[in-house]
């Protein structure tokens, strides 16, 4: 090597290290600022016996925000806490701590040492009359067999059929149900009605395969039977290391005041009693929303600098079914009306404006009736690059656009039979793509030329739920449940039409949302099963490996994640029926430079830039 | 073919006239019977017309109110179940002692009426008077409550004098 070329060399990798140097100092100097009157905590951990990855329990109560870090190596630490009194306590499995309190003040470095024992640790506390036992044995082979793995567990997952035990009779309802025996002499009530009727599915289901579906059922999940879970045989593979920069917070939602809200009369009985976190977007300020399906409905504001929350109240009393919402670049909060207590009343796209706190968009979602089922409701939503608003109906199987300028609404009935579309994303020529629930396909829809176009992942049929767009335009699309086939992650290579898929190593993996961080990591929510936690999970594509990060709910699932421009995963824990809340996982919680949560390039949260959009693209 | 008509004809008549004087008595009973106030433990139903009614029932009503009409009560909470429940909707007992008690001291009128009025969810009103009065002499029967010689009537002013007690 030259002395040139030597002398070059130096000079770049100095170079290379003073920038990485400067920008270390800068985030380090970021984290200073936005977290100077925050507190942390470290410390130790101790049991009797050998433990990985506890899960630390830091609770801020008088703000009602938890945060979870893990144990490396016996220790722990967590940052950017609230001022305040807190509660402390540690589960590993099998072992548990007695709860610790403490006060942080600004800018304390608190240090804490926690001892465990035997205890239930973080596995559930076993339930009276379920038992679990191993997948051969809740399914022994058999005439049927292939009909519940092929037909059933494609959406339903190995444990749903075990759980119910049932009468013939009740069993022939629910074949009847599913192959829309009813749907002769009334409209279907709910999309997963007639979802195996012959014209429609796509398990080749003959006369046969119901009668010997019948009989398998009838003898191994009878009257007699106690419902049973399959026992999840396989540990979630955890990396301490990784695990220990980790942190989950946890907002809570305040819980209704008895006889207000969700326990009031009205709504007590048909909503459960209950605040139901869905799905979080991110709006220009950093501010986090949510939709709480709870009744009443309700979008709440969280700014998760502060851990204020404001709640606002959906339009005409609230019930008329809510689901996800999207947040377009002028900061209106999208939300289309789902079930609700009317089912098959008229349905709107809603539009609230934070600025004045009114709901300033209500229109009819399919005003020329195009869909012509009498039950129609909506879930998922995209934006286009002028903003237009594509809205799918899961009940309907159709994509209504809300032209932004002009406020019309046109409907497209989607080209696939019995389309029943989960989620909806806009890629980055405006195309756009619909999971299919009923199929597992993907659909397109080509938005300057209204034309459709089908994809059929290699894992066909299937289940999908939630799909989402990269930086390179690839669409991901996450395969839900497969009862033995483990869940998987499907990637569609736009400029060569090819999928390819990968297998999650995990056997109980339920991967729902998937989302692009800007690194290029595909994040996924991945569902628990009764024995095994639910995730927060990571695919690097370059290296093709998998991390996985338990909630603090261990049954919490949710369908809907979000991810910052600094890579925190953003959720609501939807499964939690007791602690509903706005929560956010922070991989490195060294990267952390504030709690406000920002998209990359903005609402709606598209991993490229957005183009100009006139502000008369703004009806 | 004047001939045939007119025989055609009068075999209609006298099948009307012999349907509502036999109907009368096997459908809706003595008008006797239905003058005084009477209570489902008096024995309101037949078997025969209870087994119709299961018929009814089993194509009907027992996906979401189960074998004995015991319902589907919110869903037990089983870690790792999501709480979406869309399409598995909860269906209150219809049969037993929660039934009984809910309903307590109300006539099979109303009974009939809600059931005719709402029941099937979706597709109210699409069994026949009959069949809804077939299906509530069979939730009788899953009730405990004893059959007797005369059937439940299709008729809303006769089942407004049985009064449901637990």
């Amino acid at each position: 090597m030259s002395t040139r070329r030597l002398l070059t060399s130096v000079i770049t990798l100095v170079a290379c290290g003073w920038a990485a140097y400067v920008v270390s100092v800068s985030v380090a100097a970021q984290q200073r600022n936005e977290l100077a009157g925050m507190a942390r905590l470290s410390g130790t951990v101790t049991a009797p016996q050998a433990f990985k990855a506890a899960q630390v329990y830091v609770r801020n109560v008088d703000k009602n925000i938890l945060y979870m870090v893990f144990t490396s190596g016996g220790q722990f630490r967590a940052l950017a806490l609230f001022p305040g009194n807190y509660e402390v306590s540690v589960k590993a499995k099998g072992l548990e701590s007695d709860v610790q309190t403490l006060a942080l003040r600004a800018g304390e470095n608190a240090k804490l040492s926690v001892a465990m024992h035997a205890g239930q640790g973080v596995d559930p506390a076993p339930q009276a009359n379920v038992t679990f036992a191993r997948y051969s044995e809740i399914y022994p082979q058999g005439p049927g067999l292939q009909v519940i793995e092929q037909g059933c567990m494609r959406c339903h997952d190995e444990n749903f059929i075990p759980a119910r035990p049932a009468s013939e009779d009740v069993w022939r309802a629910r074949l009847g149900h599913m192959t829309g025996a009813e749907l002769n002499v009334r409209d279907s009530r709910a999309y997963n009605e007639g979802a195996l009727a012959g014209r429609v599915q796509w398990f080749p289901f003959s006369t046969k395969d119901k009668e010997e579906f019948i009989a398998y059922v009838a003898k191994h999940y009878g009257t007699d039977a106690k419902p049973r879970f399959v026992r999840a045989e396989q540990e979630v593979p955890l990396d301490e290391a990784a695990l220990g920069k980790a942190m989950f917070m946890e907002y809570y939602l305040p819980i209704d005041p008895p006889g207000t809200g969700s326990s009031s009369p009205e709504f007590a009985k048909r909503g459960r009693g209950i605040r139901w976190g869905q799905d979080v977007r991110f709006d220009p300020e950093g501010n986090v929303w949510l939709t709480d399906r709870g009744y009443p409905h309700r979008l709440v504001k969280l700014n998760p600098r502060t851990g204020q929350q404001k709640d606002y109240a959906y339009p005409d009393g609230a019930s008329n079914g809510n689901h996800d919402l999207t947040i377009d670049r002028f900061g209106i909060v999208w939300a289309p009306e789902h079930m609700g207590l009317k089912p098959d009343g008229a349905k709107r796209i809603l539009g609230f404006n934070p600025k004045t706190e009114k709901w300033e968009y209500q229109a009819p979602a399919d005003p020329d009736n195009v869909i012509r089922n009498s039950v129609k409701w909506m879930q998922s939503m995209a934006l286009d690059s002028k903003s237009n608003l594509y809205v799918g109906w899961i009940m309907g199987g159709a994509l209504s656009k809300y032209e932004r300028a002009t406020g019309k609404v046109k409907v497209y009935p989607i080209s696939e039979r019995g389309a029943v579309p989960y989620g909806v994303i806009a890629d980055r020529n405006d195309n756009i793509w619909m999971a299919m629930w009923n199929s597992g396909k993907l659909v397109k829809f080509d938005s300057i030329n209204e034309q459709w176009t089908e994809f059929a992942p290699l894992t066909f049929p299937s289940h999908i739920r939630r799909l989402n767009v990269d930086a390179q335009n690839n669409i991901w699309a996450a395969i839900w449940n497969q009862g033995r086939r483990p869940g998987k992650l499907a990637k569609l290579d736009q400029t060569t039409g090819r999928f390819t898929e990968y297998s999650v190593p995990l056997w109980t993996a339920q991967p729902y949302d998937v989302a692009p961080d800007a690194d290029g990591n595909i994040w996924f929510a991945d569902s628990p099963t009764p024995d095994r936690v639910a995730l927060i999970s990571k695919f690097n594509p370059r290296t093709q490996t998998f991390a996985f990060y338990p909630k603090p709910q261990f049954q919490a699932d949710s369908p809907k994640i979000q991810v910052t421009r600094e890579g925190a995963i953003w959720f609501s824990p939807r499964g939690s029926r007791n602690q509903p809340a706005v929560s956010v996982l922070y991989p490195d919680m060294d990267k952390i430079t504030t709690l406000a949560a920002f998209y990359q390039y903005g609402p709606p949260g598209n991993p490229w830039p957005s183009p100009p959009v006139s502000q008369t693209a703004r009806r | 073919m004047r001939v045939t008509h007119a025989t055609t004809a009068a075999a209609f008549a006298a099948a009307v006239l012999v349907s509502q004087l036999v109907g009368s008595d096997l459908e809706v009973g003595s008008d006797a019977a239905y003058a005084q106030q009477r209570s489902v433990a008096d024995g309101v139903y037949t078997g025969d017309q209870a087994r119709r009614g299961r018929d009814h029932y089993r194509k009907r009503c027992i996906l979401c109110h189960l074998d004995n009409g015991q319902g589907r009560e919110a869903e037990p909470v089983i870690v790792g179940q999501s709480l979406e429940r869309e399409g598995d909707p909860e269906a209150p007992p219809v049969a037993g002692e929660a039934f009984l008690k809910k309903w307590n001291g109300r006539t099979a009128k109303a009974l009939y009426d809600t059931m005719r009025t709402t029941m099937p969810v979706g597709s109210a009103g699409s069994l026949s008077p009959q069949e809804y009065a077939d299906v509530l002499a069979y939730l009788l029967e899953l009730s405990k409550l004893p059959a007797g010689q005369q059937e439940l009537p299709a008729a809303p002013d006769r089942l407004d004098l049985i009064t449901i007690k637990q």
